[in-house]
This record gives C-alpha cells, sequence and structure tokens, in this order.
C-alpha cells in the first residue's frame, strides 16, 4: 500500500472516505494524521465537520438483534456433540462400518450354510413324491388347461 | 508469503467443529447479530437477511471440523460467505426485476429509540439501499462492521485506493441524500 504525506489534501480525502473519527482512518496514516491535525487544528476541524454530522446520521441505522428462533435454528443446525478426537471418530466410523458389513457377511455365510444342509433333505422329499405317485402327475398336467380357462 | 493469521476466534470453531455446545452458542453470540446487520443493509430486507445469516452458519458448522488455524480470520471467512450469498440474491433480484430495492420492513422502534431516531434511520437505510452495490458494500464494511481497509479491501477485491474511491463516492451520495436532515441537526 502507498503511504501518502500527510497534508490537508490527504486529511480531507481521508475525512472523505472514512468519516470523522480518526480511529477508523486507516492505522498507517493514523498518527500522522492526528500529528498534523494538532497542528492545523482549524482548518482540519472544518474538513471533520462535514464527515462527522454524517456518521452520526449513519449510526442512526440499527439492525434489531437475532430473534430467538433464528438463533435456535442456527444453533440446532450445528455440529453434533462429540468428546473423541478427530482421529478416534474416524477409527470410530471405520469400526462401525466394519461392523456392519461382519454382520452382513455372516448372514449371507449362515443363509448359504442353511441352504447346503437343507437342500438335499428336500430334493429327495420331492423326488420321493414325484416318484411315489406318477398318475397323480400326469392327472395334475392333464388338468391344468381346464383350471386355466376357469380361471 | 502470507503470514499466518492470529485469529482470537481459532478455538471457538475447533471446538463447535467437535460439537461443543458452549463454543457453538459464544460463536453464535458474537457472530450472528453482525453478520445478521450485514445481510441486512446489502439486501435492505429482514427476511432475506435471516436466510442468508442461516446459510452462512450451516456452511460455517460444515466446514468447522476442518478449519485450519493461521490460514484466514474466521470473521472474514464468515463476512465472504455472506457477501457471495447477498451477492447471489442481488444478482437474483436484478435478473427477475429492474425495479427499486424490496421497500423496508418496519420492524417498529426498538424500546429504547425515540420516533425521531426510527425516523431517521428508516431514511439512512432508504439512502444505503439506493447506493450502488459496491459502494454500499465499502461504507456497509468499513463503517458498520468496523473492518480495517486492507481487510475490507482484500474481501471486495480491490486496491486499497480503489475501496477509499468506493467510499468517498458512497458517502458523498449519501451526504447529498440526506442533506435535509443534516442541515436539520
Amino acid at each position: 500500500m502507498r503511504i501518502m504525506t500527510m497534508d490537508l489534501k490527504r486529511f480531507a480525502a481521508l475525512a472523505d472516505a472514512y468519516g470523522g473519527d480518526l480511529g477508523r482512518w486507516p492505522a498507517a496514516e493514523r498518527d500522522a494524521a492526528r500529528q498534523f491535525a494538532d497542528l492545523n487544528k482549524d482548518q482540519t476541524d472544518r474538513a471533520l465537520a462535514g464527515a462527522t454530522g454524517l456518521d452520526a446520521l449513519l449510526s442512526e441505522s440499527v439492525v434489531p438483534p437475532p430473534g430467538f428462533a433464528l438463533r435456535e435454528r442456527v444453533i440446532l443446525a450445528a455440529p453434533k456433540t462429540s468428546t473423541l478426537s478427530p482421529a478416534l471418530r474416524r477409527a470410530w466410523r471405520w469400526l462401525v462400518g466394519a461392523g456392519i458389513g461382519g454382520v452382513l457377511a455372516t448372514a449371507c455365510a449362515a443363509g448359504l450354510a442353511t441352504g447346503i444342509a437343507v437342500a438335499p433333505t428336500a430334493l429327495a422329499q420331492a423326488r420321493w413324491i414325484n416318484d411315489g405317485d406318477p398318475a397323480n402327475e400326469a392327472a395334475r398336467f392333464l388338468r391344468e388347461p381346464a383350471d386355466l380357462s376357469e380361471g | 508469503m502470507r503470514q499466518p493469521v492470529a485469529d482470537p476466534d481459532d478455538a471457538l470453531v475447533l471446538m463447535a467443529g467437535r460439537g461443543d455446545p458452549r463454543a457453538i452458542r459464544a460463536l453464535v453470540a458474537a457472530k450472528l447479530p453482525r453478520l445478521l446487520a450485514l445481510a441486512r443493509r446489502m439486501l435492505g430486507d429482514s427476511p432475506e437477511a435471516e436466510d442468508v445469516a442461516q446459510e452462512t452458519f450451516i456452511k460455517a458448522w460444515r466446514f468447522a471440523p476442518r478449519w485450519r488455524p493461521g490460514a484466514a480470520k474466521f470473521d472474514t471467512w464468515l463476512h465472504r460467505v455472506a457477501l457471495n450469498l447477498c451477492y447471489d440474491r442481488l444478482r437474483r433480484r436484478a435478473r427477475m426485476s429492474a425495479g427499486p430495492p424490496p421497500d423496508q420492513v418496519d420492524e417498529g422502534p426498538a424500546p429504547d429509540r425515540n420516533l425521531h431516531a426510527v425516523d431517521v434511520g428508516r431514511r439512512v437505510d432508504g439512502a444505503l439501499a439506493a447506493l450502488p452495490d459496491r459502494q454500499r458494500e465499502a461504507i456497509v464494511l468499513c463503517h458498520y462492521q468496523d473492518l480495517g481497509n486492507i481487510e475490507a479491501a482484500d474481501l471486495m477485491g480491490v486496491s486499497v485506493e480503489a475501496l477509499e474511491s468506493l467510499l468517498s463516492r458512497g458517502r458523498r451520495a449519501l451526504r447529498t441524500a440526506l442533506a435535509d436532515m443534516a442541515a436539520g441537526g
């Protein structure tokens, strides 16, 4: 940033831009402006007068504070409590994921094992029924078109 | 190379990111009024300003667990997010209508403000709303949000000299618009 020599022109330009309160002026030029104002009181007072008047008007614009409902909506949207460090949280998420995966894998394995154990007996029973009563099978086959037409 | 930024909010942001309810409440108490005022003055509309303030915080909460101290000031980051959201809405408004900004919502006087002050306040709000967006932004950041010139220029993506020019033109326009009030005291 360019630091400019403090003279009345620069002083007036700063008042024009930042207002009449030297505390709001750029930090880099504040001290020089104060010294200049001490030495040239009449001229700087005139430069500050208009700026101070506008500052007073601007301060009449007041925004009401946020209401309870907005505050609570914002707070409710915040992250939920966790006493774990980020690393522990990552490890916890991994464990939960692994746990769910493990449960699913166990369920699949159990289903497969049950199928393998039960299938031979069921097949044997089905064969026994079919083998034992071929007349029933033939009768059912012959009946089917009639059954369909009834539906 | 940029120097690391010392930020008094760093610890609170990190705690809020872990869901610490006291840190969350402290951040909301400190920042929500500032963001609401920024959005209210930029948009001149209370419900929209509330939406912007809320959206800004939702983004902040999402970002807080990944906050890196020293990279930027949290307050500046919040201002940047809120200003982007304000400009999204201003652009949408400009696309939808070339008309004047929405009427100022009358929220009634605060208990400690007399009617004259409320009337002056409304006139000032109207004059601010009538400024070009960039001039209004410069005045809102420097005068109302109390940001330094370097921080405000950085937020606006302009040089300090350009910021000064926007401030001067904006304040001159306000002086003209409010000349009758200044003369009357």
